[in-house]
């Protein structure tokens, strides 16, 4: 447990701001994480550990001093913040504010990982996944759980502790036919409180991987060129992540390098999308009671029915722009000054019925789920892969196609927006931004969108 | 109790409960981390850190825990769960732990460079300036450098015991260009053991 008390975290605070300096704050966890892993058959990676430590910053107009230590004794901690302070520069003095009472939040429960019971269900599912066919060269799964304490408190009032869990798996099928080998993958995750595994979930995923390994080993290639894509639900939120989402994140959008810059009430996409980053939505992945500054998770609507609303913000790069923490400061761990990073970001359901988009389609490519990406948010361009994608002909879906991916631009894109379902399909992922990885969720519902590049190898 | 003392405790309390044999790896370490962007400091971090692993060997299994409270409290619990995965993990039976009296090449004792803060500064402020030097370099977005020092002790069941020190140094630069409209980012970075052979130059270049 965090022993650290509000005396402390005060007389800590008002160290690290005796020469000058704006704000302080001190960040404190401990965190116990497991892993458990097998591959070719056996159990092959089987951990446990704990993290503790803290970090103390202080910032000083565009300055940040971030000391970070493993020692949590406050005689430690206020040495810390004593030599962090000495690196501001000379300056106007500010004081510590009387904690906020109602700004504490209590700990939630979360139960401790069994590793025992954990290790039994990897045995069971290892049996499984023997039984899935010829096809199957390669299984490797893993789950990860961990639970972490945290305080934060700063120079402005601010104190909060927090409890929180987090667990995932992850499963990755290789099938090999004729020679042939295709990959696929499976996920789940999310911050419920209780650590242990529904076994029947975790073999639903298996299942979910195996079938589309085998999809894949029959699937053509696929086309290339423009053409109308349908992105189904089940697609995940790939594409709003990368594509728009860390283009209105704060740092960029200070620094000029983001394709939204100076872009606040102008239209950015079409009229039929409205992008959420959400912290609020109970049980996700990407979800959190408090960000790692303390301020509270929030809903931010950031596109409105295509109109640039906000931008994401931690106290750092909203002070900067002349606005307020919008609650989206992360970190890895306390090793990690805070970054603007999002939480769960989707693009809201609209009125199209799912159905009648891929009816309504002649010709087109319909991707039942996204791979991995990347983009420069510096102009927004962006490549996705396609893991489960389909032809479609006069409404229908005719055969599945492989080895697709998707290239185009963040706001042109979304500008091609022809239509919205009213559907909503989640996933998760760990996204990863100046050297730190942090738990995110996403979400879109099916969208139509026209003329997409797309990168096949079909001569 | 001294850390040695303790290790050697863990090491006993290890075999005790059914390891057949131990290893801890212990490390401390200092890090500085100087940025600049757009020629204003804008981030100075330093981290002080500790921490252990532990590794230990039962039916051929390798259990593995890990943690940086430095307290036989917390070293008894690793090896408790670090058994526990031992009853679940695939046999790796050609693994073992090294014995004393093995043979070592000599390694240099690691020195760390003492720079002042104002020879750090200068160093970033002049490979940003070489940057900003080519044409169509917009702005330096980040100008960094970095100092690492660690020490690392290794004991075993076996009666293993070692320490070295270790570090590095390196420096990294992120550079905007922008022409006719289009705004392209590059980035390079370099690590050496010493800051006297670092080559901003070439990182800016």
């Amino acid at each position: 447990m965090i022993e650290l008390t509000k005396e402390d975290a005060g007389n800590i605070l008002s160290a690290a701001l005796a020469k000058a300096g704006d704000m302080a704050d001190i960040y404190v966890t401990e965190a116990e994480n497991s892993v458990i892993g097998v591959e070719e058959g056996q159990i092959k990676k089987f951990y446990s550990g704990v993290s503790s430590g803290a970090g103390i910053r202080v910032l000083q107009d565009d300055l940040s001093v971030y000391f970070h230590t493993s020692d949590l004794s406050s005689k430690s901690l206020y040495r810390l913040a004593t030599e962090a302070g000495t690196s501001v520069k000379d300056g106007a003095k500010t004081g510590v504010a009387a904690f906020d009472e109602g700004a504490f939040r209590g700990p939630v429960s979360a139960s401790e990982t069994d590793l025992q019971m954990v290790g039994e269900l990897m045995r069971e599912l290892n049996e499984y996944s023997r039984s899935l066919g010829g096809f199957v060269k390669q299984v490797a799964f893993s789950c990860s759980m961990g639970r972490k304490n945290t305080l934060i408190a700063n120079s402005w009032g601010r104190f909060t502790l927090r409890q929180n869990s987090r667990r995932r798996f992850f499963v990755r099928i290789v099938g090999e036919q004729a020679g042939q080998l295709q990959t696929a993958i499976a996920t789940l995750g999310d911050t419920a409180s209780e650590l242990q595994w529904d076994e029947e979930l975790l073999r639903a995923k298996v299942d979910e991987a195996a079938d589309r390994v085998k999809l894949l080993l029959g699937a053509k290639a696929a086309p290339s060129g423009p053409m109308t894509v349908i992105l189904s639900s089940t697609a995940g939120g790939t594409m709003v992540h990368e594509a728009c989402g860390h283009g209105l994140e704060g740092d960029h959008i200070a620094k000029g390098l983001s394709v939204y810059c100076d872009k606040l009430g102008q239209q950015v996409a079409s009229p039929k999308i409205t992008v959420i980053d959400d912290a609020t939505l109970s049980g996700h992945y990407g979800s959190y009671e408090t960000d790692d500054e303390g301020e509270p998770g929030q809903k931010n609507v950031l596109i409105e029915k295509g109109i640039l609303k906000k931008y994401m913000y931690d106290i750092r790069s909203a002070r900067r722009a002349g606005a307020t923490s919008t609650g989206n400061a992360r970190r890895e761990s306390y090793r990690c000054p805070p970054l603007v990073r999002m939480s769960n970001t989707y693009i809201a359901p609209g009125e199209d019925q799912p159905e009648a988009i891929l009816a309504d389609t002649k010709n087109g490519l319909f991707v039942k789920k996204m791979g991995g990406g990347q983009v420069n948010t510096a102009n927004g361009d962006f490549v996705f892969e396609v893991s489960e994608g389909y032809i479609i002909e006069n409404g229908k879906l005719t055969y599945p196609v492989k080895n697709a991916t998707l290239i185009g631009n963040g706001p042109k894109t979304l500008n091609s927006v022809f239509a919205v379902g009213s559907d909503l399909g989640f996933a998760i992922g760990t996204c990863g931004k100046g050297g730190q990885s942090v738990p995110v969720g996403d979400a879109q519902p099916t969208l139509g969108l026209s003329d997409v590049i797309v990168g096949g190898t079909q001569s | 109790m001294n850390i040695n003392t303790l290790l050697e405790r863990i090491l006993a309390y290890s075999i005790k409960v059914g390891a057949d044999e131990c290893e801890i790896f212990l490390s401390r370490g200092e890090a500085k981390r100087l940025v600049i962007g757009e020629g204003q400091l804008r981030d100075r971090e330093i981290a002080l850190t500790n921490g252990f692993s532990l590794r230990l060997l039962k039916n051929s299994r390798i259990g593995f825990s890990y943690g940086n409270e430095i307290s036989e409290p917390a070293l008894k619990k690793a090896v408790d769960d670090a058994l526990i995965s031992c009853d679940f993990l695939a046999p790796e039976p050609l693994y073992g732990f090294t014995p004393p009296g093995a043979s070592y090449p000599a390694l240099p004792q690691y020195t760390p460079d003492e720079l002042s803060f104002r020879r750090e500064l200068d160093f970033v402020r002049n490979m940003e300036k070489k940057a900003l030097s080519a044409k169509a370099i917009a702005k330096v977005d980040k100008a960094a450098l970095s100092l690492v020092r660690a020490e690392a002790v290794i004991k075993n069941s076996l009666g293993l015991d070692l320490a070295y020190d270790t570090g590095y140094c390196s420096c990294s630069l992120l550079a905007v260009a922008q022409n006719s409209g289009e705004t392209e980012v590059g980035g390079e970075f370099m690590a050496k053991k010493h800051f006297d052979v670092l080559k901003p130059e070439t990182v800016a270049e």
